[in-house]
């Protein structure tokens, strides 16, 4: 929202030492938040209003001439080339230190002293191009701005010589942004009445009353008024005026209003307007012939019923939207828009005026409903005061009258206002507000700062106040003391509050042990195994669904999405890794990826199941060993280094639909399967378009982190030299190593202290389907070193087990 | 008294002469080494002369024994003396030599990478955890009743706008209504009060959700940390103390903060803090729009109506909540300039960390 600095300034005098940006520091840190303001009279710093006294020839340049110029209290010699000049005339005149634009180029440069062919120029009497004016003065040869022919043209009275020039052309207004989100719960602000209400209080100044001067018409024609619900509307105020010329409006008026932001229409529309602006409270002016019967039935619409609001919509209306008719015919989506039937015309001679109090819940509803945010609704949906709208009726009636001499109030005004505004009262214990601010903020000064804000403040007992708020602030706004302790620590200046550090007792924090993981995770992760985390969405669309073979079923589905790649919550962190693959492998040669995320499942109660995983996903394009390896690698790295507790790798019970059926597996720890380690499937690469052969793993780090951790213990270290056997055995191409080994540790020999697979090797020479595998086994002993005798009888013995499983020693 | 064989004496005194002239001569020590062997080898001429003395008559043998220990312990002297100096003389040889070019890369190494907002997010849990903060986790998919009802935010109220919700689809529940992807931290807030009571200290870093279009500033999805610290006497000073805190260690320099009011429904007073522009150091700048500030969170004192959804008494505890952006703090820490590069996995982004 648009606030006029000048329009404030109608209710409030602000002293002339407050600059622009203090304003907006102060409002900012005070009130609501300012996003940013436009300071006018800023681009006419240092230039006045002048008045040539004296014309000479240049001696040096027969273009120029020199002018004595009286620019307030002092008289300068300027060297000028503007045809139009004459005694007498007054002038924009550019001093030392003016941002000024040079004929024919684009940009403002400083202007300085400087002499001009030899004669000395103080400034500079401009034209209206070379300051950034529009173009007023006839365009004769050369022709400077002549302030005197604007004064004259527009009315006003001449400017003395002097007169800052953003003054003299009433260019000297500041328009404030107001961020709307600020302003959610203050209604009262919504206007320039109310926003000048706080200038008053933080600058110490006072708020004129708001007064309209109303003629009371006694008898005449009258509205009929009838409210078939009362909850839909609180007051209503209606009137007829007569004798109305719609036209369009003064300058001054339309000024106001394009300072803004608001378009003019015509004098009627823009009165309603302005009031808004000026009270925050919206109106509505009917064509009186468009009503037809002078009344007005308001009602929630009927099923089925349509109505083309002012923006040449047609509207299907429910039954919770509240109707201004009249009796016969829908008028208004009451509070969000009028009906195009009784749009004000420029054939309207007569209208009725409108000033409701709604129900914020049905505007809002109604807004949100139809898409119309209007600047009524905005207003009407936060709880305005009922007695603002009889302020407002009164005032758009004072204006309209004002605008329209001919016009006039044809009647008694009707006023339906069944239960009045009530201030209502609140204590404040001045211990209270100072504990929680955290300063001592004595007596009279929260008197002091609550008065300026227009509450009235009583003693009571010692110690505490009675406050009555003001209707302005008492609906949804100020309703308990916690609202009065923002009152005041607000006007007595949040930077007032001294940083202070809080007197606990020291306590440790209850330890986050997942937590913890979590970031020694990535530490592993990323630090030790090489791979880079990623931060990706928790939802996918139908797309990733159908790539990853995933099952549509079993995802949780939002209802409102805005794209389509975020209509089902994700079940698995592989279906975007996948995606975030498919960008890398493009520009880099490796990807190795993982993320630590959540997945959402439906659970058996309300709140769905959230499950933490790590996904990691690694690709090497130009690597021949098996991919499944790289994840099975990485997988029994980081839990070794994790401190996982003993894990066993199996064969997976089910494996995702993403995996490649074949080189897939489980790690199970505790007879729990806590991770899952796979190729990714020949056609999930296909349907991502990812050519070379990918491998994935998923820990479930929720079970993980709840299996604790594995203990280090302390081994003594060897004091006798360990031997090493190699031994290779020839076996069916799909043997799996642990056969072997299992097989050898079985045979149970004293010394074994370990068995490696060091190699697996395939040659033509082993016939079809057979490949061979080269085992080290580690003898120790921790009393002696072992005899070569020894390794002899338990290499004998490995290979006869081996042998007596009908495997063949190489 | 008998006379040693003059002869040997001689032979003692010729090998000696020589062989010291020899060590003299050594250039370095591998020739040194091959004199050493040809004198004190196993069959160098003195052990050979030495080897003869057992043919000698006993009473000849100490005084010839003598003498060639004397030898041999001068001409040990002299090569040790002499191996020192060629050694010396050989590291200062190689250390003239030696060259290497230290703009060459060294042994690459492949290490990861962690994700920014994992790194500030380590950083600010450790600071909260050292003034005794409990990091909380909660749903990210929650209840229309934790995300808005119990922050005070009933159905309808205008404050539901300022966050655009994700709903899920799926039947409403008679307490909890529907389920929403969350739009803020703050349900934790309530989760935890009621969990844990008062007093309560802790913090809530995690993701969420907003349903609003990308651009280079806005994400719907990014991760906030909530706050919450109440107890008897907490007061606004005390939010002051410790933002100024964080933030101050957090940045490393000293940081100031101000507060100005703002609204949020689950609070009263309601506000909106900021922190001294890091860029310009408070004189103004374009990134603090010549304010001198950024603005970093919104705070308040606790609302009644959220403390008592929580289970505790407001007449007999207070306290502050106030929720940042970690994204947008993770991206001022590291200028950032689009939110979407963090959400977007790709390499040349994530290796830069």
């Amino acid at each position: 929202m648009k606030i006029s600095l000048n329009w404030i300034k109608e209710f409030v005098d602000i002293p002339a030492k407050y600059t622009a940006r203090r304003l907006a520091e102060l409002l900012t840190l005070r009130t609501c938040e300012v996003e940013g303001f436009e300071d006018e009279a800023a681009k006419f710093a240092n230039m006045v209003v002048g008045r040539a006294e004296k014309i000479r020839a240049h001696p040096n340049a027969d273009k120029l001439r020199l002018v004595d110029t009286d620019i307030g209290g002092r008289t300068v010699q300027i060297a000028c080339g503007g045809e139009n000049l004459y005694n007498g005339m007054l002038t924009a005149v550019a001093l030392p230190g003016a941002m000024v634009k040079w004929h024919g180029e684009n940009r403002f440069t400083e202007l300085k002293t400087a002499r001009i062919r030899g004669e000395e120029s103080c400034g500079m009497i401009c034209a209206e191009e070379e300051i950034g004016l529009p173009v007023l003065t006839p365009q004769k040869g050369i022709a400077i701005a002549d302030l005197s022919y604007f004064f004259k043209s527009y009315g006003k009275p001449a400017a003395k010589p002097g007169t800052p020039l953003a003054a003299a052309l009433g260019l000297d207004d500041v328009i404030f942004e107001i961020d709307n989100k600020s302003l959610t719960h203050r209604p009262d602000l919504w206007g320039h009445y109310g926003m000048a209400r706080e200038f008053a209080a933080f600058l110490g100044k006072k708020l004129r009353p708001f007064v309209t001067r109303n003629t009371i018409v006694k008898t005449g024609d009258k509205v009929n008024v009838k409210i078939e619900k009362p909850e839909i509307c609180a007051r209503f105020l209606s009137a007829i005026i007569t004798g109305i010329k719609t036209e369009e409006s003064p300058m001054w008026l339309k000024n106001r209003l394009q300072a803004v932001g608001m378009r003019p229409v015509n004098n009627i529309v823009d009165a309603t307007n302005y009031v808004m602006l000026e009270l925050g409270h919206p109106l509505h002016a009917f064509d009186r012939r468009a009503v037809a019967n002078d009344t007005f039935a308001i009602r929630f619409a009927r099923k089925g019923e349509i109505l083309e609001t002012l923006d040449h919509k047609k509207r299907a209306l429910s039954q919770e939207d509240a109707l201004v008719t009249n009796g016969e015919k829908a008028l208004g989506l009451a509070g969000v828009m009028g009906g195009l039937n009784s749009e004000i015309s420029p054939r309207t001679t007569e209208i009725i005026i409108e000033a409701a109090r709604w129900n914020p819940l049905l505007i809002r509803k109604t807004a949100s409903r139809h898409f119309l945010r209007s600047d009524a609704a905005q207003r009407f949906e936060k709880a305005l005061d009922p007695e603002i709208t009889g302020m407002a009726f009164r005032r758009v009636c004072e204006l309209i009258l004002k605008l329209c001499p001919s016009a006039h109030l044809s009647g008694p005004v009707t006023d339906i206002y069944p239960k009045r505004a009530k201030s209502q009262s609140i204590p404040l214990s001045i211990e209270t507000l100072n504990r929680k601010i955290g300063i001592q903020i004595k007596k009279n000064e929260i008197i002091k700062h609550l008065r300026a804000l227009e509450f009235s403040v009583k003693k009571a007992a010692k110690g505490a106040l009675k406050i009555e708020v003001p209707t302005h602030r008492a609906l949804h706004d100020i309703s308990m003391e916690d609202d009065l302790v923002e009152e005041v620590a607000r006007m007595h200046g949040y930077e007032n509050i001294k940083p202070q550090l809080p007197e606990l007792p020291i306590k440790l924090p209850i330890e986050n042990i997942e937590r913890r993981r979590k970031h020694a995770s990535r530490e592993i992760l990323s630090h030790i195994l090489g791979m880079n985390e990623a931060n990706l969405y928790s939802f996918y669309g139908n797309a990733e669904i159908r790539k990853c073979m995933l099952p549509e079923g079993a995802h949780i589905k939002i209802d409102n999405p805005i794209t389509e790649d975020q209509t089902h919550l994700r079940i698995s962190l592989m279906p975007n890794l996948l995606k975030a693959a498919d960008v890398n492998i493009r520009s880099a040669k490796i990807v190795k990826l993982y993320e630590i995320g959540r997945t959402y499942m439906h659970g058996e109660n309300y709140f769905p199941l959230e499950e933490k995983f790590i996904a990691g996903l690694i690709m090497r394009p130009e690597s021949k060993r098996e991919i499944f390896y790289d994840a099975l690698g990485t997988l029994r790295a980081f839990l070794k280094q994790s401190g996982a507790p003993e894990f066993r790798v199996e064969e997976i019970a089910s494996a995702p639909p993403y995996a490649h059926p074949a080189k897939c597996a489980a790690i199970m720890c505790d007879g729990k399967e806590i991770a899952a380690v796979y190729e990714l499937h020949p056609q999930v690469l296909k349907n991502f378009d990812i050519k070379c052969a990918t491998a994935g793993f998923e820990i479930n780090f929720t079970r993980l982190a709840a299996l604790g951790r594995k203990e280090y213990a302390f081994r003594p270290i060897p004091r006798f030299p360990d031997m090493e056997i190699d031994v290779s055995v020839l076996v069916p191409k799909k043997t799996q190593v642990r056969e072997i080994t299992e097989i050898i540790r079985a045979a149970n020999q004293p010394h074994v202290s370990g068995i490696e697979l060091h190699d697996v090797f395939e040659n033509a020479s082993f016939g079809a389907n057979k490949k061979s595998f080269t085992l080290r086994i580690t003898l120790q002993s921790p009393d002696r070193t072992l005899t070569d005798e020894e390794m002899k009888q338990t290499q004998e013995v490995i290979y006869k087990v081996l042998r007596d499983s009908g495997f063949v020693i190489r | 008294m008998y006379k040693v064989d003059s002869d040997m004496q001689k032979q003692l005194s010729q090998i000696r002469g020589e062989a010291l002239k020899e060590i003299a001569g050594a250039l370095n020590t591998k020739q040194l080494y091959e004199i050493q062997v040809k004198y004190l080898g196993r069959s160098g001429m003195l052990t050979e002369i030495m080897h003869s003395l057992s043919a000698l008559a006993a009473a000849e043998k100490p005084l010839a024994g003598k003498m060639c220990n004397e030898v041999k312990k001068a001409l040990e002297e002299r090569f040790a003396a002499q191996q020192e100096l060629l050694e010396n003389a050989e590291v200062a040889g190689k250390l003239e030599e030696a060259w290497i070019d230290i703009t060459a890369p060294g042994v690459k190494f492949e290490t990861g990478h962690i994700h920014p907002i994992s790194r500030v997010q380590y950083e600010v849990e450790r600071i909260f955890e050292q003034m005794g903060f409990t990091i909380a986790d909660g749903p990210e998919v929650e209840s229309e009743y934790y995300n808005f009802e119990g922050l005070n935010i009933p159905a309808h109220h205008p404050a539901r706008d300022m966050q655009d919700t994700f709903f899920i689809r799926r039947e409403p529940d008679k307490k909890h209504g529907r389920l929403v992807l969350r739009t803020h931290t703050s349900p934790v807030q309530v989760r935890m009060m009621e969990r844990l009571g008062a007093p309560l200290r802790i913090i809530v870093p995690g993701r969420v959700f907003r349903n609003e279009a990308t651009d280079a500033r806005h994400e719907h999805t990014f991760n906030q940390v909530e706050g919450l610290l109440i107890d008897r006497d907490i007061s606004l000073a005390h939010l002051k103390g410790v933002m100024q805190e964080f933030l101050t260690r957090l940045f490393g320099r000293e940081m100031k903060v101000r507060f100005r009011p703002g609204y949020f429904p689950f609070v009263e007073p309601g506000l909106e803090l900021d922190m001294s522009c890091t860029l310009c150091v408070e004189t103004g700048c374009r990134v603090c729009k010549y304010t001198g500030w950024i603005e970093f969170m919104g705070a308040g004192m606790v609302h009644p109506n959220v403390l008592r959804a929580g289970k505790i008494d407001p007449k007999k505890y207070q306290g502050w909540a106030f929720g940042f952006g970690l994204t947008r703090l993770a991206m001022m820490r590291y200028g950032i300039n689009d939110i979407r590069l963090l959400s977007s996995g790709d390499l040349r982004f994530l290796e830069q960390f």
